[in-house]
């Protein structure tokens, strides 16, 4: 999957708003829509800003960069979570590198954790390195791709099949993030 | 990418992937690369890509390459010739948008 947001650089990027006029956006070959949903277009990293929430799964088979709050599971093949990031959830992945706050299962071929993270949760991996002064809470398990591959990041399948479109739905979660970036 | 859920922001969200549920933000872009399937609730849309569900906004913006599958909530519109349209456009006073809008940024 292509990206689902993008900056031109990190996250703080309040200015990054495009300023053209909005309807001279150049338009969308339908076989660029098709490409899109059959995740096969290019690898620009997605972003998920520092003002950013999300509740609920994010799977890409590209980067993928959080820097916001993530209360769900996230799928991706090099993901990176920021200083800032706070994920409520699993990390699959084939590269996962964390600066930030992590609590639940990180499973990657490589884990990287820097010392400002703070992980709360098992990490099954097959290369591990941690820097000093990182915490981690849990078990670090050399069992990437020992056990059933299930575990091991699936491909996005397309759009959903089907998506709830309750009005007025209230979530469950914590607050929104702060900062006023743009995505 | 593609995100099952909600999407909440102070900032702005521009979309070129696939999101199946909810954005919630001041403002949302939806580019020609991207698709949205469930609610945009925005107080500005920008629709150049595939929505298949409802918009939310007080003002909405749709352009030429745009496909609107729905309903689009609206109190000010501004649509491009050659946009693919199959949606109803109900029209809301600012009263209505401005109650939405507080309830909104509460969960933001």
């Amino acid at each position: 999957m292509a990206r689902f947001m993008r900056t031109e650089k990190g996250s703080e990027q309040t200015s990054s708003e495009p300023k053209k006029d909005m309807t001279t956006a150049e338009p969308a070959p339908v076989q660029q829509l098709d490409a899109v949903r059959r995740g096969d277009q290019g690898a620009e990293p997605s972003i998920i800003s520092a003002s950013l929430k999300v509740t609920g799964d994010l799977e890409s088979d590209a980067e993928i960069r959080l820097d916001g709050r993530v209360e769900g599971d996230v799928r991706g093949k090099d993901v990176t979570i920021g200083e800032g990031a706070n994920i409520t959830g699993s990390i699959y992945g084939e590269t996962v590198n964390v600066a930030g706050m992590v609590e639940g299962k990180i499973e990657a071929r490589t884990v990287v954790v820097g010392k400002t993270a703070h992980i709360t949760g098992e990490i099954i991996h097959k290369s591990l390195q941690i820097e000093a002064g990182a915490y981690i809470d849990g078990h670090c398990r050399p069992e990437f791709g020992k056990n059933d591959t299930k575990s091991e990041s699936p491909k996005p399948t397309g759009p959903a099949k089907q998506p709830e479109i309750k009005a007025a739905e209230k979530p469950t979660g914590a607050t929104g993030g702060t900062g006023t970036a743009g995505i | 990418m593609t995100v099952y859920g909600r999407l909440d922001s102070t900032g702005e969200i521009h979309v070129h992937g696939i999101v199946a549920g909810e954005i919630n933000a001041p403002k949302v872009t939806l580019w020609p690369d991207g698709y949205v399937e469930g609610k945009i609730m925005a107080g500005e849309a920008h629709i150049h890509g595939h929505l298949r569900g409802r918009a939310i906004a007080r003002m909405v913006v749709i352009g030429a390459s745009a496909t609107i599958e729905g309903q689009v909530f609206h109190h000010k519109i501004d649509m491009a010739k050659g946009a693919h349209i199959d949606a109803r456009f109900p029209w809301r006073p600012v009263n209505y948008f401005e109650q939405l809008d507080q309830q909104l940024q509460q969960i933001r």
